[in-house]
């Protein structure tokens, strides 16, 4: 699975870690039970502070993507917890959105539409409890 | 001459791998052109065409001229002169090639601005989440062995295992230890190649992993197979010396070996790439930005400081190279510019030590050997025995200075023991110091002060 850090974004490395890897879950990118590598060898590999990557896998844990111990690493979940709707963030996320398709003229209809096409992208989306 | 038809020899194929290299380097085909981002549907537009094939006109005349301006250097008598001009000659051969490659970098990026292709979008990073930590291949064992195996022959030496040791020429020991501890160098080097970011083709996980490992493979069975050629280079020297050959005429011919064979070895790690960046060219369809050519300097040096690797894989090359932002980088980078700067120093202590006369006189109760400064000063009272002698003993330099005008320094004269010299060669009275000390070969500026001081000292 392939990470792309754009450097001059606003969007906090952190935080493009953490959206890379939720994309990458539910696209099946990375399988439930996989292991993430360790904090220190990703941001070696990217090439920033092994905080930022400790960052982005603390939020994970803490959404519940993640489980990690300190034998084995951190991993992704095998199942995900059913939490019946988006969280706060990932809602307040959703309304800018609608917003901007709104005063970019996109139809409620279209803009469903975009959306069953990104759910039914290929991929397998993890099973859920 | 003889010295000069050796440094020749053995600097000559430099201008040789310099010339296929850059050629090598003008038709490479992995994404970029002369070190600047290059799309694969652009790469065959006749401008780029032309620029490569405008640069290996140039390197055709380099070669031509690279080739024809040393040959004077091989009539010059002076050691010092000949070696000043082949080292002037070398970091020109080494360098000069880099600026014409760096005219056709800005080539490429003009080219690329006329055509908008300079792209202004903010630079992406891709990491490959798979490979981190994980493309791993340099094992501590394979190195350990080789390396152990490396510090057999200076250790034998050091524990009089080898019957020869004993009488080993001064300069044998020393030389063993060093080899062997280039060991470390090597197995260093392979570590740190191994430890390269992954680099990004596609957005293929197992393309981009298989890729990484062929690629690192061949780096660390480049490194191995050069720490097995130093351990045995090594073992080679020990094995001439216990054959009783001549050590120097063995280290002269075993060194070269070791180069051409290293060289062999670079040479053959960097065709391997070249393929494998042939057999991936499909697969590579994940290409940096075109605003990160910024951060290649004339598209050899790379300055970024956002990026914290060190190292980091070379656009053109196959190789890797230093990121001059971080203070590692620079560091290396300073150390290497002292480096080089040692090579004209060394060159103009050379034409001094062999155009400054040496002089050797008789003063207040010590006999005085100076040159650059004084050199020696041997009291009267130390000395036990004088003699003239007209023909010198056969020696090797053990440190000093061995020209065809000036022999200064400690030599061994093997199966004897090692001595002090101070003379011209060329003259033909020397004076043989026996002291308290040990043994002195000296000579005066000519005959005459050699005469002059063996008769102050003879005087009764």
């Amino acid at each position: 699975m392939v990470i792309a850090i754009k450097e001059d974004s606003d969007i906090p490395i952190y935080l493009q870690i953490r959206n890379q890897i939720v994309q990458g879950i539910a696209q099946g990118k990375l399988l439930p039970g996989e292991h993430l590598p360790p904090v220190r060898a990703l941001a070696e590999e990217i090439g920033i502070n092994f905080m930022t990557v400790n960052k982005a896998y603390q939020l994970l844990k803490q959404e519940g993507y993640l489980i990690s111990d300190r034998r084995k690493g951190a991993r992704i979940r095998e199942e995900f917890p059913l939490a019946g709707g988006l969280s706060a963030e990932t809602f307040e996320l959703l309304k800018q959105i609608v917003s901007e398709a709104q005063l970019r003229g996109v139809s409620a209809g279209e803009f469903c539409e975009l959306c069953t096409k990104m759910y039914e992208e290929p991929g397998t989306v993890p099973r859920t409890k | 001459m003889t010295v000069s038809i050796i440094i020749g020899v053995s600097l000559y194929p430099v201008v040789l791998i310099m010339y296929f290299w850059m050629c090598w380097l003008a038709k490479a085909d992995n994404g970029y052109c002369f070190g600047a981002v290059l799309p694969a549907q652009r790469k065959d537009e006749p401008e780029i065409a032309g620029i490569r094939k405008e640069f290996r006109r140039r390197m055709n005349v380099w070669l031509a001229v690279f080739l024809v301006l040393p040959v004077g250097a091989f009539f010059i008598p002076y050691i010092s002169v000949s070696m000043t001009i082949w080292m002037t000659w070398l970091l020109f051969a080494i360098f000069s090639p880099l600026a014409l490659f760096v005219g056709a970098n800005r080539k490429v990026l003009r080219w690329k601005q006329e055509q908008g292709l300079a792209g202004t979008e903010p630079g992406i990073s891709y990491t490959e989440l798979k490979a981190a930590g994980r493309v791993r291949l340099v094992r501590p064992l394979p190195f350990l062995a080789a390396l152990a195996a490396g510090f057999l022959p200076p250790l034998g030496a050091a524990f009089g295992f080898w019957k020869t040791a004993g009488s080993f020429p001064g300069f044998l020991e020393p030389l063993l230890w060093t080899i062997a501890a280039l060991g470390f160098l090597f197995w260093g080097a392979a570590f740190w190649m191994d430890r390269l970011k992954t680099e990004v083709i596609s957005m293929d996980s197992s393309v981009n992993l298989n890729y990484a490992r062929a690629k690192k493979r061949i780096w660390k069975n480049m490194w191995l197979v050069i720490l097995w050629m130093n351990t045995g280079w090594n073992g080679l020297l020990v094995l001439l010396a216990e054959a009783g050959r001549d050590p120097m005429a063995a280290l002269l011919i075993t060194s070269v070996l070791y180069s051409i064979l290293t060289i062999a070895a670079v040479v053959f790690a960097l065709v391997k790439v070249f393929r494998l960046n042939g057999r991936y060219r499909k697969e590579r369809t994940l290409q940096e930005a075109d605003s990160s050519d910024a951060c290649w300097i004339g598209g050899l040096i790379y300055y970024n400081k956002k990026d914290r690797h060190v190292m980091v894989e070379q656009r053109a090359g196959g190789g890797s190279t230093l990121n001059m932002a971080t203070p590692a980088g620079m560091g290396i980078t300073l150390f290497s510019c002292l480096m080089l700067l040692c090579i004209p120093v060394m060159c103009v202590w050379m034409l001094l030590d062999e155009f400054t006369p040496i002089h050797l006189t008789v003063a207040e109760q010590t006999v005085e050997a100076r040159h650059l400064k004084t050199d020696y000063e041997i009291p009267l009272s130390g000395i036990t025995d004088v003699s003239v002698i007209e023909e010198l003993p056969e020696w090797t330099k053990v440190n000093g200075t061995a020209m065809d005008g000036l022999e200064k320094g400690t030599f061994e004269i093997w199966h004897e023991g090692k001595c002090k010299v101070f003379l011209n060669p060329q003259n033909h009275l020397f004076l043989k110091l026996t002291t308290d000390d040990g043994v002195y070969y000296v000579g005066g500026y000519d005959d005459a002060e050699t005469r002059q001081v063996y008769e102050a000292l003879t005087a009764p």
